[in-house]
């Protein structure tokens, strides 16, 4: 009997070849679409999953507040707090801190070069914490040594080559020899903590940051993790953290009217529900990626409601066959098992098809969009038996409708005379999920046009600020004392040649995100004493100039360095509230972080610091101090060739600071970083709701092609009383642009809470206006008219006589 | 075999019933053949159907072979009647993406009739239709009367008692015609097959051994 089914399948699926071609085409797009997504989603979800006990292992951050606000909401912590935790709690079964902030330079053999980028100061129970397995060396004890350190097989390799690296030496600055004491698995791509070298906080404590041990304060550097004991309570813990803040600080605290919370994430919630100020990378969206499981489930319902249409529709050719097999004694639900099997079938060859066109297309895809999909997720069992238990229970479900209506009706209307197919409830169902068709096709290329729009609104917003050819040169690496001393000289040299327009110095350029922020208190208000929260930038007298800012009232800062003198933007002057810029000039307000007393000499326009995704921040500027508050040099040229020019700045470099690498980065791609995450959405978006709609075209296709042919006869009788070719299409095209209208009218509100929705994200964000519905609109019409025209043109051009005879 | 007491059928059309069979008797004993006349509308065919469980009766009682049909569960009359009807249509009815072996394998298969058995089934008949050379063909490829032998074939191979043939030559030619009722009369003498067929010919009427003639879903005549 199965036998018998899987022929008669195969030949059927044959015989229909075009409609076979249609169905497998429709559901492999749509199959591969899903998988793509369905891979990319599971690697965004598999972060840090690998673990041992990574469901025990949690990371400690850190928030600072000043009068009951937010100052800082940071992914670190200050260095003693991971000892304290560990000695305090008994439910904490090991601690381990990582530190990258101090660790700068190169560590180096004669056989090779690498700088520290992801390298890490790690204290001695790492191993404890993260499972990974020690290749060589003692986990125990690797990282006990003062002058020691730990590499990834990879890196190891590259020192040592086929070597054994155990026991032998590095040299870090030239300076310090350090012994390899172990060599771990190289450190896969889905985690959040990544790094190939790591030295031990000894060392850190010993030679590089001695303060780390104990400050309690400031210096939130540490990056935290604790694993629990099986079964501790981690919101419970978090709540004890409050009393050992007391206990440690508490008093110094509340003399500033500062305070420190301390707070726990899972380790695996990371990766998409962390983003605070010093993440390791940038992290992933958790509404991203939900958005993206959606589309994956609306494309394979897009795909599915082909086949129930198609199936549907084609079924009347097939009544004969059920009738047949009815008067033949065959039971119900031995017809309706044949059909399911038949859709099966037909699923499972798409299927295949599907997997093969993913795997060819995964590493392009990746390429265009972004997305993260790695090799060896193709080899992950669960992920395969998710996804093949998906697409059969929905091919089933689909299979279900079709099977149904086949055998709902009696043998001999069957066999007697032709069925009437145009109505009863099967046409409704059809209607109906043509309906939801459109309506999913409306919200999908709507809200294509709503990312891309926003994504452009942000990228071309005035930014009040002049980003362009502007090169970004760092503060040296390893840090070198004679940085501030060479400063102006460093400058001065730079400005001699022709093409640089302009050098400053500042802590934050355009771009970048300030956290940064000290408490004001205006002095000539006797009555209100509060202190007001600004956050601060450091520039010299440069800066306004270069990056093209407007003045608007009062003046720059003096070629001199003045840390009392104040600038301030417009949203801090509502902050501070004065009525007009020329009132804040030569206020004095009082900074109660450094227990200064500044004096306002100008006031500038706002610009956008970081995009127009992000409100202005009421700003405080003042005249950098210190060598740490200068971390980036901007230079402003003008030249056709920036590679001279590049040169002629590399070779300044040297000279004055002849132990740091000169790095360099173009301001306007520091900016447009910060869209990366937005265009890379955007272009997902764009590409999978074409295919959606291409997806539900092939369907469209189809589906006129049927009630073509079943209305063949109709068409035939109107054309021999005389209706014309336009009355035709009009006639045969009527019931998809209704049912496209309702689709509209449902679809528009809908999208407008998505959408409206997803814009409240930025804080600048474009106006959702009717026009953005049209085109829409436009679209679906278009699509119809493709997918429609060619089988109703073919109707009516057709010679009456050969679809009358034949009845 | 089977026993028809005041059968009606009816649809309903606005407020009016329109009768199709009105107050129907008829007894048919084993080994009959009878043929069914009357003009077109005349209700033939839904008798035929009633007859042969595809349709129900709205009123009236069926008793065949003494079990009263009407009260029976859907599955259970699916079941008698795979049994022992076989039934022949005037289109032939085959399963365009079978081939001939398979056509004739299908009901069997509903039989649960086990592979080897069903081979043995389906070759014998192939044999006595004369159509070993052609099983392999799929209906298309053959001409309407040898189609109809197939369908006869089709209806004899779960060996019914009765089988019901629904104007069995009205798509042949003449010649074609006469070697299926050829056939019928056949079955009906040699192995004793009950046959009811509905008919307009009076020629292939006078096959049978009765003739009833409806008019207006009444039977008017019995000879």
């Amino acid at each position: 009997m199965f036998k018998n089914y899987i022929k008669l399948a195969l030949r059927h699926l044959f015989k229909h070849r075009l409609l076979t071609f249609i169905h497998v085409a429709g559901l492999c797009l749509g199959l591969s679409s899903a998988l793509i997504l369905f891979l990319h989603v599971s690697n965004e979800y598999s972060y840090d999953t690998y673990f041992q006990d990574a469901d025990r292992i949690y990371r400690v951050r850190c928030d600072n507040l000043r009068a009951g606000e937010y100052m800082e909401r940071m992914a670190v912590t200050n260095g003693p707090v991971g000892e304290a935790i560990k000695s305090m709690f008994p439910e904490v079964e090991s601690m381990t801190q990582l530190n990258r902030d101090d660790l700068d330079g190169i560590l180096a053999n004669d056989r090779y070069k690498s700088r520290m980028e992801q390298g890490f100061f790690a204290s001695e129970d790492f191993f404890k914490v993260f499972s990974y397995k020690l290749l060589r060396g003692d986990a125990k004890t690797a990282l006990s040594e003062l002058n020691s350190v730990v590499l990834s097989e990879s890196m190891a390799k590259r020192f040592f080559g086929n070597e054994d690296p155990l026991n032998k030496t590095l040299k870090l600055n030239d300076t310090y020899s350090l012994k390899v004491t172990g060599v771990f698995q190289d450190v896969p791509e889905n985690t959040h903590l990544k790094f190939d070298i790591l030295i031990p906080f000894r060392f850190m404590f010993k030679h590089v940051a001695p303060y780390l041990e104990t400050d309690w304060d400031s210096g939130e550097t540490n990056y935290t993790y604790i694993k629990l004991k099986p079964g501790a309570d981690a919101a419970l813990l978090e709540q004890k953290f409050v009393g050992m803040v007391q206990e440690k600080i508490g008093p110094y605290l509340k003399n500033k009217n500062h305070d420190k919370q301390f707070l726990l994430q899972p380790l695996t919630s990371i990766h998409l529900g962390s983003h605070f100020d010093s993440e390791l990378e940038a992290n992933g969206s958790e509404q991203s990626v939900r958005f993206f499981i959606v589309i994956a489930v609306l494309i394979l319902v897009i795909a599915w409601i082909n086949y129930i249409n198609l199936s549907a529709a084609q079924s009347f050719e097939r009544f004969k066959e059920v009738g047949i097999r009815m008067v033949s004694g065959a039971f119900k639900t031995q017809i309706r098992s044949q059909f399911i099997l038949e859709a099966l079938l037909l699923n499972l060859i798409s299927l295949g098809l599907a997997v093969l066109m993913a795997y060819l297309a995964a590493p392009y895809f990746s390429a265009y969009t972004g997305m993260a999909i790695r090799p060896e997720i193709w080899h992950t069992p669960s992920i395969w038996i998710i996804f093949i238990l998906t697409t059969l229970g929905g091919a089933l479900l689909a299979s279900l409708y079709p099977a149904f209506i086949l055998t709902a009706i009696s043998p001999v209307t069957v066999l007697k005379s032709k069925v009437q197919s145009k109505s009863g409830k099967g046409f409704m169902m059809r209607k109906t999920l043509l309906s939801f068709q459109f309506l999913i096709s409306f919200i999908l290329i709507t809200g294509t046009i709503v990312v891309y729009k926003q994504v452009v609104y942000m990228k071309n917003e005035e930014r009040g600020v002049d980003i362009e050819q502007t090169v970004l040169l760092q503060k040296p690496y390893v840090f070198d004392t004679t940085w501030m001393e060479k400063l102006d000289a460093f400058k001065a040299t730079l400005n001699q040649d022709p093409t640089i327009k302009k050098v400053c110095i500042s802590r934050y350029v355009p771009g970048e995100t300030i956290n940064y922020s000290q408490g004001f208190v205006k002095q000539s208000d006797s009555t209100n004493r509060s202190s007001l929260l600004l956050y601060s930038n450091f520039f010299d007298e440069d800066f306004i100039p270069l990056y093209g800012l407007k003045v608007i009232a009062g003046r720059n800062f003096l070629p001199h360095q003045n840390y009392l003198e104040l600038i301030i933007n417009r949203k801090a002057l509502k902050t501070l509230g004065y009525n007009s810029p020329e009132d804040a000039i030569n206020q004095k307000v009082y900074n109660e972080g450094w227990k200064y007393t500044h004096t306002i000499v100008g006031v500038i326009e706002d610009f956008h610091q970081r995009s127009v995704k992000e409100d202005y921040l009421p700003m405080a500027y003042m005249y950098f101090p210190g060598p740490e508050l200068s971390n980036v040099v901007s230079v402003k040229v003008n030249t056709k060739d920036m590679h001279r020019t590049l040169a002629y700045i590399e070779k300044t470099w040297k000279t004055f600071y002849p132990g740091s690498t000169f790095e360099y980065t173009f301001q306007d791609d520091k900016y447009n970083d910060q869209f990366k995450a937005d265009t890379q959405f955007g272009s997902i978006f764009l590409f999978f709701s074409s295919l959606a709609i291409v997806i539900a075209c092939i369907g469209l296709f189809a589906l006129t092609m049927y009630s073509v042919l079943q209305r063949s006869k109709e068409v035939a009788i109107r054309k021999v009383i005389g209706a014309s070719a336009t009355t035709l299409f009009r006639l045969l095209t009527r019931e998809y642009f209704i049912l496209l209208g309702i689709a509209s009218m449902i679809a528009i509100p809908l999208v407008y809470i998505i959408m409206k929705h997803w814009l409240q994200n930025y804080a600048n964000s474009i106006e959702l206006s009717w026009f953005l519905f049209l085109p829409s609109v436009f679209i679906l019409i278009l699509m119809v008219l493709a997918s429609a025209s060619f089988q109703v043109i073919k109707a009516i051009r057709m010679n009456p006589v050969r679809s009358l005879k034949s009845e | 075999m089977i026993d028809l007491k005041h059968i009606y059928k009816w649809v309903n059309q606005g407020a009016n019933k329109v009768f199709l069979l009105q107050d129907i008797n008829l007894h048919i004993a084993p080994g009959e053949f009878i043929s069914i006349m009357g003009p077109s509308g005349s209700g033939k065919s839904t008798l035929l159907h009633v007859l042969g469980m595809l349709d129900t009766a709205d009123d009236g009682e069926y008793l065949f072979m003494e079990q009263s049909v009407r009260q029976l569960k859907e599955k259970q009359r699916s079941q008698l009647y795979k049994d022992h009807i076989g039934f022949v249509f005037q289109a032939y009815h085959l399963i365009d993406e079978l081939t001939v072996y398979e056509n004739l394998e299908t009901p069997l298969l509903y039989q649960n009739c086990k592979a080897p058995e069903r081979k043995a089934i389906v070759s014998d008949m192939l044999d006595r239709f004369n159509m070993v050379a052609k099983k392999d063909l799929f209906p298309a490829q053959l001409s309407g009367g040898q189609q109809q032998l197939v369908g006869v074939a089709r209806a004899l191979i779960t060996k019914p008692k009765l089988l019901l043939a629904d104007e069995p030559t009205g798509n042949l030619n003449s010649r074609q015609g006469e070697e299926i009722m050829d056939l019928f009369l056949k079955l009906n003498q040699e192995e004793g097959v009950t046959i009811v067929q509905v008919t307009h010919s009076e020629k292939n009427a006078a096959y049978g051994s009765r003739i009833i003639e409806l008019l207006d879903g009444r039977i008017q005549l019995k000879h």
